[in-house]
């Protein structure tokens, strides 16, 4: 395919080569790539070599990704993704590549899409962008180039204009041919994969992507959507070669509003706030009289605007784990025990730094991981060591009694009904665990509100509990996140699921160190923007192993 | 292959199709041989299993055998066929020691026989009957047909379905994007058909450029079969226009213009259950008429949650899932007063569904028989007793004899024990064998299937046939 590349593209991979071979500081580049590399991905010198692990070339958009870029591309309002055959996820995330196939019901839903897309794209203010000089065999040949280019986010080939203009040339009139030519485009797997051809092996041994294919991949990672003009122009001018390139790309996109989706979509799938529901937020109303659980959406919006707000300001993890702000409206401020005056937006507001730090801390996460009418301590703990510190916990037993005993004699308070329950040696493997991780928040009660007794009894919040090979002692809540934020087990945890959601595929043993680092480096300052940088610069974001999976 | 000439082949559908009728009119005395269909119709969540099963003594059903939960199906007794005593593989509660929970498990292994891949997405590890028999059965070019009604997980709990090891196919909610994948058009657009065709193949030309030159790019040999399989599916698309205006897939104009007024963001809800319900057995039997498919699934909301209901005289708080442990909440909470009332109700109400759907397929004229004779519709479930997510004595209902492959009319225990509910000697991979053999699938060596699936024992369940 690319040995009739049109004289731009040739261009653009000549530059390409020679920004390569004469970057200093190029992590693709240098004698330290010859140096051995372990398994774990970590070189002789300690330093994480970023090995490209194998993966597909075909990468077909997630339905968000596809909604997005018919937009930018085309100019058009819709958005028909939203009824598409759903994606599955793997791994937690719904955008990993092996959920993104396609199916005879995906491939006529591509086809209805394209016939209603084109549809729009010909009519009013999206063809007037189309389409923007006067009707001709000429003006069909640019518009088509310009519309190939775009939608195949890279330059096009000669030989793919000519197909285009043929197919022009069959409709009724110059309208309708455009219209026969955005029909077909967006049925091509050109538009559908992102397309890594590249395929000249490297002194590293390993397959340089090209700008236009690196562009690609900082779009649809940071975005959801296709490349902006800006970044087209760094990938034609071989802005994208060195990691100054790519990282002031990276930092312009990070600050653009479009960046705020993915960002909050990771956070919604990691922290599972799709949980957050009415359903799950049932709650007794005798005991609870202030809560109802038609809080939730307003809960979830919580939590998204805070991750928002830490994320927009520079924040990381340090800042999601450990912040004493949340957003509230006039009916959610009363959970926390705020007094004053609230609209029915969110507004910020700042918590008593003794009682709340962070998402764990919040309302949406306490109440969802909580019974009809008492705490659980199970259930936030299996959470916080699943999700937060990526310990590998097997489920229950299918037949297990989930029935609490009864608060009656010693037994007086959720934490002692919880120790009762699951006392058998044969509960303790996993409850060992599980139990003091979630001990740590029985200052919340169902409706996460603190609480300083239940039933008339102080609340024990103190514990010890496994954080990575570790126990680490605790004498609250507070203390229990401040610690936790801190141990190399959470920031590694973190980074895992990044790495998973950003790359869009499961970590392999080669990413081993490149996860430690980032977590090492999320816990010494790095913000969610840093860890995204970091994501898009390192050499397996910029290339694929020269042999592939499969 | 198109859909009218494998129309053609059936030898003539006479229900709706007056030009094949007045064909056969001629006193053509051809011998007329109609597709056997299988269909399966999904419940989750398990049933009230002592209201669920006859009263009666094993043998033949009769009209006090329906006294339970399955009463509404009385007036298809002698087309019934149901077996008690069959026990999931792999098993439940942990005695396989293979991945997942046990709601992961009721959903996934039941259509396949296979363990679940993993216990972080818990997909099954193999195909499932449907789809299966879609690849054996159809006509080139349609995989089986996979409805669903309302929400389910985005993991393995939500589906069913599966074209291979960790490939989940998940069902389509709505009615009106079913109906248009066995039209192959949008619905009300018939003044484009005519020159949409002579359109789509040019722009199915250029498409097929662009799969050639990304072909010679060198891809690996996993990414080509995927661009095949792709173009493969675009083509064969195309090609369905070639069907647009057969009478025979053409809706009641009532139900038609129902359809098209769906609104797509409520297909999922609660509310629109019941009607999404109907709407998607409508089109699930008039695909099943016209050829469209001969294989299709409904499936009816996902494991381990289930909607609320509050219809057909159901005011219920809690949904399926909560009720089905008599709680609250999912995991614990408070008992919920009359909750066995209130499951038996659900499973009432399912069986009142899936007697809608027979009575759909019973109502289209096959030769001596109808649609229902030639099919095989069994109803199936995630779990037994939801309330302790028992695998053993599975809900399993059968209808329709598959063009007489089994005796139906038959309440009869396949398991030799005494007690039905055991994990001893009746594995239900033997039922999916016993199915798949019944519409006429194949093993590789073009010999009936021996043994479908990973888990349990080859063979049919004998007593089953006619």
């Amino acid at each position: 395919m690319w040995a009739r590349l049109s004289m731009n593209m040739r261009t653009v991979l000549a530059l390409f080569a020679v920004l390569l071979s004469g970057c200093t500081g190029s992590i693709l580049g240098g004698d330290e790539n010859k140096q051995p590399v372990g398994d774990d991905g970590t070189r002789a010198d300690g330093v994480c070599a970023g090995v490209a692990a194998p993966s597909t070339r075909l990468v077909r958009m997630t339905h968000k990704q596809y909604d997005r870029t018919v937009r930018s591309l085309l100019f058009v309002a819709e958005t028909p993704a939203s009824t598409f055959a759903a994606d599955s996820s793997f791994n937690g995330f719904d955008n990993n590549a092996d959920g993104l196939t396609i199916g005879d019901r995906l491939s006529r839903d591509y086809q209805r899409a394209a016939v209603a897309l084109a549809e729009s794209a010909t009519t009013g203010t999206p063809w007037s962008k189309l389409v923007t000089c006067a009707e001709s065999a000429e003006c069909a040949r640019t518009s088509i180039a310009a519309l190939l280019r775009r939608a195949f986010r890279r330059p096009p080939l000669d030989e793919e204009i000519a197909t285009y203009v043929a197919l022009h040339g069959k409709g009724d009139d110059f309208r309708d041919g455009m219209k026969l030519v955005v029909e077909a485009v967006l049925q091509t797997p050109s538009f559908l994969y992102r397309v890594e051809s590249s395929n000249e092996i490297g002194a590293d041994g390993a397959i340089a992507l090209n700008g236009f294919e690196v562009a690609s991949r900082l779009s649809y990672m940071l975005w959801n959507d296709m490349p902006d003009d800006a970044l087209f122009a760094a990938a034609g001018s071989g802005g994208l070669a060195s990691v100054e390139g790519l990282t002031r790309e990276a930092r312009r996109m990070l600050g653009d509003p479009r960046a705020r989706e993915p960002v909050a979509e990771f956070h919604r799938q990691w922290l599972g706030l799709d949980g957050v529901n009415e359903d799950k937020l049932r709650r007794d109303p005798v005991k609870f009289p202030g809560f109802s659980s038609a809080l939730a959406p307003t809960l979830q919006s919580e939590s998204l605007r805070f991750v928002d707000d830490v994320f927009a300001s520079g924040g990381g993890l340090h800042e999601l784990l450990t912040s004493p702000f949340t957003y509230v409206t006039k009916d959610t401020a009363p959970l926390y025990g705020l007094k004053g005056t609230f609209g029915a937006e969110l507004t910020r507001v700042e918590l008593d730094p003794k009682q709340r730090a962070g998402l764990l801390t919040q309302i949406g996460f306490l109440a969802s991981h909580a019974y009809y009418d008492l705490s659980s301590p199970i259930h936030r703990g299996v959470f916080i060591q699943r999700q937060v510190l990526c310990t590998e916990l097997p489920d229950p037993p299918g037949d297990v009694n989930l029935k609490l005993p009864p608060v009656e004699g010693e037994i007086k308070t959720t934490r002692q009904q919880v120790t009762l329950h699951t006392s058998p040696a044969s509960c303790q493997g996993c409850h060992g665990i599980i139990n003091p991780t979630g001990f740590a928040f029985e200052n919340y009660d169902a409706t996460g509100k603190w609480r300083d007794t239940e039933n008339g009894v102080a609340i024990d919040a103190t514990g010890s509990a496994l954080a990575g090979d570790d126990k680490i002692a605790f004498s609250g809540p507070m203390d229990f996140v401040q610690k936790v934020e801190k141990h190399p087990a959470t920031g590694a945890c973190y980074a895992k699921n990044w790495l998973r959601f950003a790359y869009g595929r499961k970590e392999q043993t080669v990413d081993s160190c490149t996860i430690r680092s980032l977590g090492k480096k999320l816990q010494t300052g790095a913000s969610i923007k840093d860890l995204l940088v970091e994501l898009a610069t390192s050499p397996t974001f910029r290339s694929r192993p020269a042999k592939e999976a499969l | 292959m198109n859909r009218r000439s494998f129309l053609r082949g059936l030898g003539g559908i006479a229900v709706g199709l007056p030009l094949l009728e007045s064909f056969t009119g001629r006193g053509r005395a051809a011998p007329v041989t109609y597709p056997k269909r299988l269909v399966v119709f999904f419940t989750c969540n398990g049933v009230h299993l002592d209201r669920f099963f006859p009263k009666t003594p094993y043998g033949a059903l009769t009209a006090e055998s329906f006294t339970g939960s399955l009463k509404p199906l009385a007036s298809f007794r002698d087309k019934l066929l149901i077996p008690r005593g069959l026990h999931m593989v792999p098993r439940g509660f942990n005695r396989d020691g293979t991945p997942g929970d046990d709601h992961a498990k009721g959903m996934g292994h039941k259509l396949t026989a296979q363990p679940l891949v993993d216990n972080t997405n818990k997909y099954a590890a193999g195909i499932s009957i449907d789809q299966e028999a879609g690849k054996q059965i159809n006509p080139a070019g349609r995989s089986a047909m996979t409805l669903m009604v309302g929400g389910a997980g985005t993991d393995g709990l939500g589906v069913i379905s599966y074209k291979g090891r960790g490939e989940p196919v998940r069902g389509e909610p709505n009615p009106r994007t079913a109906f248009e994948d066995v039209m192959g058009v949008p619905i009300g657009d018939p003044a484009a058909t005519a020159r949409l065709k002579l359109r789509k193949e040019s722009v199915l030309d250029a498409v097929k450029q662009d799969f050639d030159r990304l072909k010679r790019a060198g891809l690996s040999k996993a990414d080509l079969t995927k661009l095949d399989a792709h173009f493969t599916l675009i083509r064969q698309t195309e090609l369905g226009l070639d069907s647009v205006g057969l009478p025979a897939c053409t809706l009641p104009s009532a139900t038609a213009s129902e359809i098209t007024g769906i609104d797509p963001s409520k297909v999922k809800s609660d509310a629109e259950f019941k009607r999404m319900g109907r709407l998607q057995m409508d089109v699930m039997a008039i695909a099943l008429a016209c050829g469209s498919t001969n294989v299709a699934s409904l499936q009816w909301g996902g494991g381990a949650g289930g909607p609320v209901f509050r219809w057909d005289g159901m005011s219920h708080i809690y949904n399926h899932h909560k009720l089905s442990h008599g709680t609250t909440l999912d995991n614990g909470g408070d008992a919920v007063a009359g909750y066995e009332d209130m499951i038996s109700a659900i499973d009432t109400w399912y069986a009142e569904q899936y007697a809608y759907l027979l009575t759909r397929l019973n109502s289209y004229t096959e030769g001596a028989g109808t649609l229902l004779d030639n099919s095989v519709v069994v109803w199936g479930n995630e779990l037994s007793d939801g309330k302790d997510h028992d695998f053993r004595d599975l809900p399993f209902v059968l209808a329709g004899s598959a063009g007489g492959y089994f005796k139906t009319g038959r309440y009869l225990k396949v398991t030799k024990q005494a007690d039905p509910r055991n994990d001893v000697d009746a594995p239900h991979n033997m039922l999916l064998t016993t199915l798949l053999n019944s519409v006429g699938c194949k093993g590789s060596d073009g010999m009936p299937l021996a043994n479908f699936g990973s888990a349990g024992k080859p063979g049919e369940i004998a007593e089953l046939k006619a």
